[in-house]
Formats: C-alpha cells, sequence, structure tokens
C-alpha cells in the first residue's frame, strides 16, 4: 500500500468519525441564555476535521506518490496486540494477576528472544527476569500504590 | 513542638524519596534509546494517585529534568541520542569520549545540564511571580485565546506537517470534550459508557498513545539488537579550569534554553541546537567544534535542562503547559483537584514556594545521582528491546489499571495506542493531542464563560488590549504555517516531478 493510499483512508475515517460526532451532538438543546450550548465546540471540532481532512485529501491527491506504507515485523506486532488482548481478557475473568504477569512476560520473552535458538538458558534467563519484574510489580503496587490487583 | 517537626522531617523525606524516584527513572529513560522522557514521565504519573500532590509534582519535575540529562548518555557512550534533544551532543560528545574518555564527556555533559536547570529553575523563581500578577488582570477572553495561540504554535513550530498537526490539535480537543458538561450537565460524546462520564483517562491516553505506540513502533524494528561499549575512564569530574572553560557556552545555552522553553511548541530539540550554533559562533575555539569540545557538550545541555524552568513558567503562571511534557505533569495537578494559573500563585504560595525549592533540589539531586549513578545507566544500555518491551507494557498497564481500577480505560489505551502507532508513521502528533486535550477545559470554559457574560456578544474577544496583541500573535503564527505548508507542498510537488523524471 502507497504512502498516499494510507493517507486517504485516514482521512475517509476522520470523516466517518466527523459525521458521527455531528449526529451525537446535533440535538443536544442550548439551556443558558448567551452560551452556545453543550454541543457547540464537539461539532465545531467536527466539522473543522472535516475541513481539514478534505484539505489533506486534496494535498495528498496533488503531491503524488511518495513511497510505501510497508512495517517491518508487522507479524510480531499484531501477535503481541493479540498476546495483551488475550491477557486483559483472562486478567478481567479469571483474575490471579500476578500469576498472570509472569507467564505474559515469560510467554513474550520467549517469543522475542526465540531468533537466539531455544536452549535451557534461554527459558532460565526468561523465566528469572520474568519472575523479577513481577516480584517488583508486586512489592510496589501492593505496599506503596496500595493497589489491588 | 516535636510532633511538627518530625512531621516536617517525614515530609522531607517523602520529598526525597519521590524526587530520587523521579531522577532515577528520568536518567534511565532519558538514557535508553526510544524511550525517553515523555515515556518516562507516563508511566510514573499513575503513581500520583497514591501520592501527596507536592510529592507526585516534584517526581514527575525530577523525572523531566532527569530524562533531559538521559539523553546526553546514550549520545556520548554509544553515539545514539537517547532522546531527541540530545541529537547535537552526539557531534562533541562521542568524539571526545573516543579521544579523551567517556566520563570527561560525560562530565561536561552533567554539569552543562546542573548550570542550566539551576538558570532554569531561577528564572521561573524570579518571573513566575510578576508573571502570574500580570495575568491577574486577564480575563476569559484572553484565557481563551491564549489556550488557542498556543495550540496553534505547537501545530506549526512542532511538527513536521502543518495540516496533520492540525487534525491531530483537534482530535485532542474532541476528546477533551468527551464527558460531562461543566456548563450544564448533559453527556456528550459518552456512547452510554458510564466510565466516559468524568471524561477519557489522561492516564489510559497519555499511556496508549504514547507507550504503547512506541512499544509498537520498537517491534517493527529489531529488539534483540544489543549494544555494546566499552566502559573504561568513566571517572565523571572536570578541573576548575575546564569547568571555567565551558561557563561561556553553559551561560550563553541556559539563557535560550529558558527563553525557548516559554514558547509553545518550540522545547529543547530546537533550543539546543541553536545553542549549539551560538556556543560555536561565540567561542575562542570555534575550530574544536565537532572535534569534542567540551563547550559544544555543555552548551545544548544547558539548554537542554534550561528549557524546563522557562517551559514550567507560563504554565504555573497561567495555567497554559506549552508541550506535552508539561501537559502530563499537568495531570499530577489535575489529580491532585489543583488548577494552575494565577489564582494558584495567589491562593496556594506554599504549594508553589514548595515546587520552587523542590525544582532546585531535583537539579542539584540529579547533579549528586549523576555522579553517584551514570555509571549504572551506562551499563543499563545493553538491556535489549526484547527484555525492555515487555516490562514497558506490563507496568503500563498496571499503571492504567491503577489509577481509577477500570478495564475500561485498559481497552481504551490499546486502541489510541494502535491508532497512534498508524498515525505517528503518517507524520500525526500525538504530542499536540495530548496537549490539546488538556486544554480543552481551560478554552472551552473560558470560551463560553466569556460568552454568557457578554450576553452571547462576540465583541468580547477582539475588544480589550490583551485580546488584540494575542490576537496579533495567532495572526503572525497562521501566517507563518501558511507559508511553511505552501513550502512544504511546493518540495513534495518538485520530489515527486524528480522521482517521474527518473523512473
Amino acid at each position: 500500500m502507497t504512502i498516499r493510499t494510507m493517507n486517504l483512508i485516514v482521512y475517509a475515517a476522520l470523516a466517518v468519525l466527523s459525521v458521527l460526532v455531528l449526529r451525537a451532538v446535533s440535538e443536544i438543546p442550548v439551556t443558558m441564555p448567551g452560551d452556545v450550548g453543550s454541543g457547540f465546540l464537539p461539532g465545531f471540532l467536527a466539522w473543522l476535521i472535516l475541513g481539514l481532512s478534505a484539505l489533506g485529501a486534496l494535498r495528498a491527491v496533488l503531491a503524488g506518490d511518495t513511497g510505501s506504507f510497508r512495517s517491518e515485523y508487522l507479524g510480531r506486532v499484531l501477535i503481541t496486540v493479540g498476546v495483551i488482548v488475550g491477557f486483559l481478557l483472562s486478567w478481567q475473568n479469571l483474575g490471579f494477576f500476578f500469576l498472570q504477569c509472569f507467564l505474559f512476560l515469560f510467554g513474550l520473552f520467549t517469543y522475542y528472544r526465540w531468533p537466539h535458538g531455544p536452549s535451557a538458558r534461554l527459558f532460565a534467563v526468561n523465566a528469572a527476569v520474568a519472575a523479577g519484574i513481577t516480584a517488583l510489580c508486586y512489592v510496589t503496587f501492593t505496599f506503596f500504590v496500595f493497589v489491588d490487583l | 513542638m516535636d510532633m511538627l517537626s518530625n512531621l516536617d522531617l517525614v515530609m522531607l523525606g517523602s520529598a526525597a524519596l519521590s524526587i530520587m524516584l523521579g531522577l532515577f527513572v528520568g536518567m534511565l529513560f532519558g538514557a535508553l534509546p526510544g524511550l525517553g522522557l515523555i515515556i518516562g514521565v507516563t508511566l510514573l504519573l499513575p503513581l500520583s494517585y497514591a501520592m501527596s500532590p507536592v510529592n507526585s509534582i516534584l517526581m514527575l519535575l525530577a523525572c523531566y529534568q532527569g530524562a533531559e540529562y538521559g539523553g546526553s548518555i546514550s549520545a556520548i557512550v554509544l553515539g545514539i541520542p537517547g532522546t531527541a534533544m540530545a541529537a547535537p551532543i552526539v557531534l562533541d560528545g562521542r568524539e571526545l569520549a573516543q579521544s579523551q574518555s567517556p566520563g570527561k564527556a560525560l562530565a561536561y555533559s552533567l554539569y552543562g545540564s546542573t548550570f542550566g536547570g539551576i538558570f532554569g529553575g531561577l528564572v521561573l523563581i524570579f518571573f513566575a511571580v510578576p508573571v502570574a500578577r500580570f495575568a491577574l488582570q486577564l480575563a476569559d477572553p484572553e484565557f481563551f485565546l491564549l489556550g488557542v495561540v498556543g495550540l496553534l504554535a505547537v501545530a506549526t513550530f512542532g511538527a513536521k506537517d502543518f495540516v496533520k498537526a492540525m487534525i491531530s490539535v483537534t482530535l485532542g480537543l474532541l476528546a477533551g470534550t468527551v464527558g460531562l458538561d461543566l456548563f450544564t450537565g448533559s453527556s456528550r460524546l459518552t456512547a452510554d459508557f458510564f466510565e466516559l462520564y468524568e471524561g477519557l483517562n489522561l492516564v489510559a491516553v497519555a499511556v496508549g498513545l504514547f507507550a504503547f505506540s512506541e512499544v509498537f513502533m520498537m517491534l517493527s524494528g529489531r529488539i534483540n539488537k544489543a549494544y555494546t561499549f566499552e566502559a573504561h575512564h568513566m571517572k565523571i569530574s572536570l578541573t576548575f579550569r575546564e569547568m571555567l572553560g565551558a561557563l561561556k557556552a553553559m551561560i550563553s545555552g541556559s539563557a535560550i534554553g529558558s527563553f525557548m522553553g516559554v514558547l509553545p511548541g518550540v522545547g529543547s530539540t530546537v533550543s539546543c541546537w541553536l545553542a549549539y550554533s551560538t556556543a560555536k559562533a561565540t567561542s575562542s575555539t570555534p575550530e574544536k567544534f565537532g572535534k569534542g569540545s567540551g563547550e559544544g557538550i555543555a552548551a545544548p545541555d544547558a539548554a537542554n535542562n534550561a528549557t524546563v524552568g522557562g517551559a514550567l513558567l507560563p504554565f504555573l503562571a497561567l495555567g497554559i503547559p506549552g508541550s506535552a511534557s508539561i501537559a502530563i505533569i499537568a495531570g499530577a495537578f489535575i489529580i491532585a483537584g489543583i488548577q494552575p494559573g494565577p489564582q494558584m500563585m495567589r491562593n496556594n504560595p506554599e504549594l508553589i514556594q514548595t515546587i520552587f525549592i523542590g525544582f532546585m533540589a531535583t537539579t542539584v539531586g540529579m547533579f549528586f545521582m549523576g555522579k553517584a549513578l551514570t555509571q549504572v545507566f551506562v551499563r543499563a544500555l545493553v538491556t535489549p528491546n526484547s527484555f525492555l518491551v515487555p516490562a514497558i507494557l506490563i507496568s503500563s498497564l498496571i499503571g492504567i489499571y491503577s489509577s481509577k481500577g477500570q478495564f475500561f480505560d485498559l481497552w481504551v489505551a490499546l486502541g489510541l495506542g494502535i491508532a497512534a502507532w498508524i498515525m505517528r508513521r503518517l507524520d500525526y502528533s500525538v504530542a499536540a493531542f495530548v496537549l490539546a486535550m488538556v486544554l480543552t477545559p481551560i478554552i472551552e470554559v473560558s470560551f463560553r464563560r466569556a460568552l454568557v457574560l457578554s450576553q452571547g456578544d462576540y465583541s468580547i474577544f477582539y475588544t480589550r488590549i490583551y485580546s488584540q496583541v494575542i490576537l496579533a500573535a495567532i495572526a503572525v503564527v497562521l501566517g507563518f504555517a501558511v507559508l511553511k505548508t505552501i513550502r512544504r507542498l511546493r518540495d513534495a510537488r518538485r520530489a515527486a516531478t524528480t522521482q517521474e523524471a527518473a523512473q
């Protein structure tokens, strides 16, 4: 995908967002004399985004193609996002935060460091660092920040 | 009486610990390439919920100061600036580290940073009260216009692309309107999520936009790359003669940094390049610049840290943050229910004095911590991103959850992080977004209150002399932005034509 295409997709998404905002604030009444109402600023901003997106789209078309929008290691980013989603769902529904925290860290360390080649040392180091960070989080957030995780 | 003195000791002790924590995190995050100041401040912000307002503010300020120096550590030791602000320090820092010793280069950096920090602190102390006193004469129309000029300046001077920066600002303002309207109590853009009634959680927004998007950026690169260097000759000290030799550069750098820090959207990146070129132009040995000049390290480093005091000036005196880092520090004030600005200066003089004293203490603390622990931070540079990324992710997630105890915020942060990762690669400005979001209440409340007072008469925004001056500033900034956009469009078209011709 080219940068221009990606830019145009983002401008289109912003335009859709603006329309949704305009719909959401269109029926908010003005209740105070002299006041512009609760919906004025969001509505004005939505129109501004529409205008700026149109300007940006026009500019993108005029400027021509300026290279490709590619992400190296996209798979790694997507897998990480998937792991975060899984971790959040599991934390939200099952609890046991610190156990899951250790597994989350150990899993990601192992995944990222897999190119080094699997070995007992790699697993041991990953587990030790994951346990250390989990312990640090436990001490910090339980005894200093007083958060019930 | 004894109890009171004990209480003071406890308060002093907790303030000192907060400053040390802030400095440690700031220096560490500043030193690690790719992380930097904003992520350090962002990750510390959730701790504000469990701290007294003074301690949390001092911790964040210490982090700001520490990160400005920390950025120079990797610039000197690895030749890779830890923060964008440390880029000019590579020129002479790396040379001096190789030709003489890394310790000497780091010493110039630390002494410059300390000098700049103290200079910026003095500027803050001497000018904040008079500026705030003057600001008491300003009314709602002027505060509205000041907010607008601040955002326009950030979009114009602080970003690559004006249109995209303006979209970022507008989206930030829109995000700031989410929740219950302060005037009427009606809900706006909440989509019936009760978690949004108090607005978007600033911690979730900042962590999502800065920490998550940066993590995704790191994942898009080589995460197993481990830096190597020879950690010898690391004694961080300067002789009196060497210090005197760099004094002029430190003074000019500090003056430039303090002044540029006051201007919204300019920040330390511009100020340290300007400090570097000024030091070179005024030096008696300009030929040494680029070949390991101590002045070439001390000047930009002094400018870096002087910017902190300068940037705090408009924030404390007017309540208008001029950069994303200050906007996140403003979060600590918001969490504590304190509204920065002239009223705070008048009604809370103890808080202000404590911030001033604490600010100077952070600078002195930075000097001693830098002397004692720079070697530790140097060794931390070898940590590959494959270890850093999961650690940042988990501390971000806990930080967001600990701010309000809502899972909803975690999903918001993740969504914003993914969006910011894409938008940053297209030159949108997440810093402008956060700044605009923090400024929204000031801008909206001032605008609407002015209109209610004038019974809907818009002339209230241009009849007073102060408003006219600010409107003139807005016109200048807009004119500059238009010129910049035209120039950029022309360059892009020229590049496209050249590319087509080459094909």
